[in-house]
């Protein structure tokens, strides 16, 4: 019975200590087509190290710690393709559906219609009143991009994380209008 | 019989004082180097080169830690990078289909 108890208790931590797989978008249906593959895997355990080495002094720093510590987890997929038509509907759909269960919320959908047309949408995932995911897809004719974002994420924190700690700045894109902006910033540059 | 054993070992068994110069007996018996053994000349060494091997694997321990940690820096600019890039993209792509 002891032992029962101990396997039952091993299997236990080692399924913990597996990265979470459902945090991932599974697109392994298109990467054997790709010519390049881009693949970022950041789980929670990466995101705290990375924390680790920033400063509390530093006020950019710091502040970059902050928004990151409430991440669990940045998973991106590019596939690049060498000629256009290397995935079809049948692809986007099924990636599409893996955003669409419950939770999820569709917030931009753009389908352009042709074969050089562009596909994309935002679509984000609400735990009570926070978000707390956010997937982008990105269809291009030669390109499919997938950014998988697991956390507490504030599109107006997001966008103020870029040009902290050396990150580059970053366009929220459609996420502007959720994301009210800073007063001081438009203060000082009313200023200027 | 089991009396006069009892009695037999408590006399063996008291508690006797050693003579009175049992103890310089005993220290002159002894070798010399075990009393006062010298401090052997590898010992200074062998302890300073303990710590510069800990010392050593702390800072290669350190070094690959921080490398582990620019990597996975690295590794999120791109990831931000994507993503702003992306919002882009799909801001324009909205912009396009709504005008």
């Amino acid at each position: 019975m002891n032992k029962l108890i101990s396997l039952v208790m091993l299997s236990a931590a080692a399924l913990m200590a597996q990265p979470q797989l459902h945090d991932m978008i599974k697109f392994e249906q298109l990467a054997p087509k790709a010519s390049k593959t881009v693949e970022v895997n950041l789980d929670g355990n990466m995101l705290s190290f990375v924390r680790n080495f920033l400063s509390d002094s530093k006020k950019d720093e710091a502040e970059a710690k902050r928004i990151i510590g409430k991440l669990k987890g940045i998973y991106v997929r590019q596939l690049e393709f060498d000629k256009e038509g290397e995935y079809n509907e049948a692809d986007i759909e099924q990636l599409r559906k893996q955003v669409s269960g419950a939770g999820w919320q569709k917030m931009v959908d753009v389908r352009e219609k042709g074969k050089h047309g562009d596909n994309a949408g935002v679509y984000i995932r609400t735990d009570g009143k926070e978000m707390s995911g956010l997937v982008v897809l990105a269809f291009e004719p030669k390109e499919v991009t997938i950014v998988n974002i697991v956390g507490v994420i504030d599109p107006a924190e997001l966008r103020a994380l870029g040009g902290k700690a050396g990150i580059p700045n970053i366009n929220i894109g459609p996420l502007q209008q959720m994301a009210p902006k800073n007063k001081n910033k438009d203060k000082e540059k009313d200023e200027e | 019989m089991n009396d006069d054993l009892e009695l037999q070992l408590r006399a063996a068994l008291r508690r006797k004082d050693p003579p009175p110069e049992f103890a310089a007996r005993t220290i002159a018996c002894a070798p010399a180097e075990t009393l006062r053994r010298p401090i052997r000349a590898w010992m200074p060494l062998a302890m300073a080169a303990t710590l510069v091997i800990t010392f050593a694997a702390a800072g290669i321990q350190h070094v690959q830690e921080r490398r582990r940690a620019d990597d996975a820096k690295r590794q999120l600019m791109l990831a931000l990078e994507i993503t702003s890039e992306k919002l882009a993209v799909v801001e324009k792509v909205l912009d396009r289909s709504t005008n």
